[in-house]
């Protein structure tokens, strides 16, 4: 190992520790290896700012500037748990989940996934929820760009064409199966209204994006069957199967028409390609 | 989400008004007078401010005269959306430079393709006068600090990141413009000051600089050097463009914050840089507590008053000299 690279190493393992620098400092197990005259063998102190005082003001600026990113992208989740706790659930998420990507916006990816095994979601039940949906809508903010499609393109399709229609939705679209409205604590945290009590009670959120502005709708079962036979890629004949299975194939076409037309006026569809192969505009 | 965060320092509270002891002797004309011109391939923008999401509507709405925008790189690469729209319409009207926090050039960890594949298609889309980042690591072992660590001023540092630049100004097919970073602490290992290390992986890479000006004065009351010193060590021809921001005083050490107006030291600091280096393109950064545009905007025209003043001061020079000049 060079020297530079044994002087970032202990840097990182110092400024990321959750104990602080001090006692980070004192808990390294080869201490005595990598820095044999101590810290002040290793930087410049003087009488102003020691030489752990410096790199304490390292060990702030990295977890402040994380705790403020998280913070900023989470502001539901962040009002729910109250900033002393997210002040330390933001350290233990940081211990276990680093960021690994060169934009700060990655850093909450796992946010949802690590709060399903948190004590604090004892106490939340939907908390993990409620921050998956917070990242689906960063997700749907800046997702690519596609050009929607008019629902005219449907009326000009051929009877014949229908069993084979297959649909691709815009890039921005995200499905989220939640245990409770999180997005009710989401709407009064961000317009900040006293935060809702919300029993738990299974929804499924439609996200996305139209034009540059992000939105998202409560969906019910055929909808979210639909969606995911899209998504599969499946034609609209497996998407009326999917359908009749839940409320029969009467309802199917008739609620099928309703949440196509609505997709569209969502400008949620971006090709539709009715083809028995292969794909096309 | 755009944002620009990087570059903040959340340490800004507790701000303390005592004066700082001045690291700027406030007397004109210490440093010597610029010898040469800038470096050619980089064109004189003016003065500008960095483009930050809390200005969209308004920049959208009235398209402000201004020379030029900076963007943080990372703030655009992102598949589409409201950065990638406000960056196209931007593109459109006014100069746009790229100052990067991520690319980590003296990171030990290998250099990060993906990361420098977005760079490029950014820079196709951007279409930057030039792209800039930070002579710094911002993490190690595949973790990323979101931060602006400092090294160690060894040969090795010198020779590890001289490297690493040529290889992305091979990859980018264009120059890269390292920037002094404000730093907080120094290692005992460092065998040459830090201006002595900016210019000589400048001098090896065959890269440039963007000079800093808050940043000097940070880290010279930081560390306790004379940041004419600073100035005096980086060659003249590499410097491209100059960067402005305020700080924060935390009384032990002061903080760059770039979430304060510029204070008049580092203005007067500035004032010398453009004596030494010429009227470069300037940049006003400001991440935290942002204020609306005209007020940032209005530290721009400070800047360029600033070079306009210097300008005359130096043509009346020049006449004088004239005058006083037997063979004219």
């Amino acid at each position: 190992m060079t020297k530079l690279r044994e002087n970032q190493d202990v840097f990182w393992r110092l400024i990321r520790a959750p104990e602080g620098v001090a006692a980070a400092l004192a808990a390294l197990p080869d201490r005595e290896r990598v820095l044999p005259g101590g810290l002040e063998g290793w930087l410049h102190g003087d009488e102003r700012l020691s030489a752990l005082a410096r790199l304490d003001v390292y060990a702030n600026m990295y977890f402040f500037r994380l705790f403020d990113c998280l913070a900023e992208d989470f502001p539901a989740t962040h009002a729910v748990v109250g900033h002393e706790r997210f002040h330390g659930l933001v350290a233990e998420y940081l211990a276990v989940h680093p960021s690994e990507h060169p934009s700060v916006r990655m850093l909450g990816r796992a946010l949802g996934d690590f709060l399903e095994a948190h004590p604090l979601c004892r106490e939340v039940s939907y908390l993990p929820d409620l921050a998956r949906f917070e990242w689906d809508l960063l997700g749907a903010f800046d997702a690519a760009d596609a050009e929607p499609l008019s629902a005219e393109r449907l009326q000009r399709l051929a009877p014949d064409d229908w069993p084979a229609l297959r649909l691709e939705l815009t890039p921005s679209l995200r499905i989220l199966e939640a245990r409770a409205p999180v997005q009710e604590v989401w709407s009064a945290a961000t317009e900040g209204r006293e935060l809702p009590r919300i029993a738990p009670q299974p929804t499924v959120l439609r996200i996305w994006r139209e034009d540059l502005r992000v939105f998202h709708r409560t969906i019910d079962r055929v909808e979210l069957a639909a969606l995911r036979a899209v998504q599969r890629g499946a034609r609209f004949a497996e998407m009326c199967d999917a359908a009749a299975a839940l409320v029969g194939e009467e309802r199917a076409a008739s609620e099928l028409a309703t949440i196509l037309h609505r997709w569209f006026a969502d400008l949620a569809i971006v090709r539709l390609d009715v083809s028995p192969g292969g794909t096309g505009h | 989400m755009a944002r620009s965060r990087i570059e903040n320092t959340p340490l800004g509270a507790g701000h303390d008004s005592r004066p700082a002891p001045s690291p700027t002797p406030s007397d004109a004309g210490v440093v010597e007078r610029m010898t040469a011109p800038g470096p050619s391939p980089f064109p004189r923008l003016g003065c500008g401010i960095g483009l930050r999401r809390e200005h969209y509507g308004y920049i959208l709405e009235h398209w402000p005269a201004l020379d030029w925008f900076e963007i943080i790189s990372e703030n655009f690469m992102v598949p589409g959306g409201r950065p990638l729209y406000v960056l196209d319409r931007v593109v459109e009207r006014y100069r746009v430079v790229m100052h990067g926090v991520s690319l980590s050039i003296g990171s030990t960890d290998p250099l990060n393709l993906e990361y420098l594949r977005a760079l490029k298609t950014l820079a196709e889309r951007a279409r930057p006068a030039w792209a800039s980042d930070h002579l710094c690591w911002t993490g190690v072992g595949g973790k990323n600090a979101h931060d602006l660590l400092p090294l160690p001023y060894t040969e090795e540092t010198i020779e590890h990141v001289a490297s690493r630049v040529r290889t992305v100004q091979d990859f980018l097919e264009r120059p890269l413009l390292l920037e002094n970073v404000s730093s907080y602490l120094a290692y005992r290992e460092s065998e040459l000051t830090e201006w002595d290390c900016l210019a000589e992986i400048a001098r090896r890479a065959g890269c440039f600089i963007l000079l800093d000006v808050n940043n000097v004065y940070v880290s010279a009351f930081n560390h306790g050097f004379d940041a004419l010193d600073y100035l005096r060590g980086i060659p003249v021809d590499r410097v491209v463009q100059f960067h402005l921001a305020g700080h924060t005083d935390n009384g032990t050490h002061l903080l760059d914050t770039h979430d304060h107006a510029i204070i008049d030291p580092v203005w007067r600091l500035y004032a010398e840089a453009v004596r030494r280096f010429g009227p470069l393109s300037t940049l006003i950064e400001r991440d935290d507590r942002i204020p609306e545009f005209s007020e940032v905007a209005a530290e721009a025209e400070e800047a360029r008053r600033i070079q306009v003043e210097i300008d005359d001061e130096a043509q009346r020079e020049s006449g004088r000299l004239l005058a006083a000049d037997p063979r004219a």
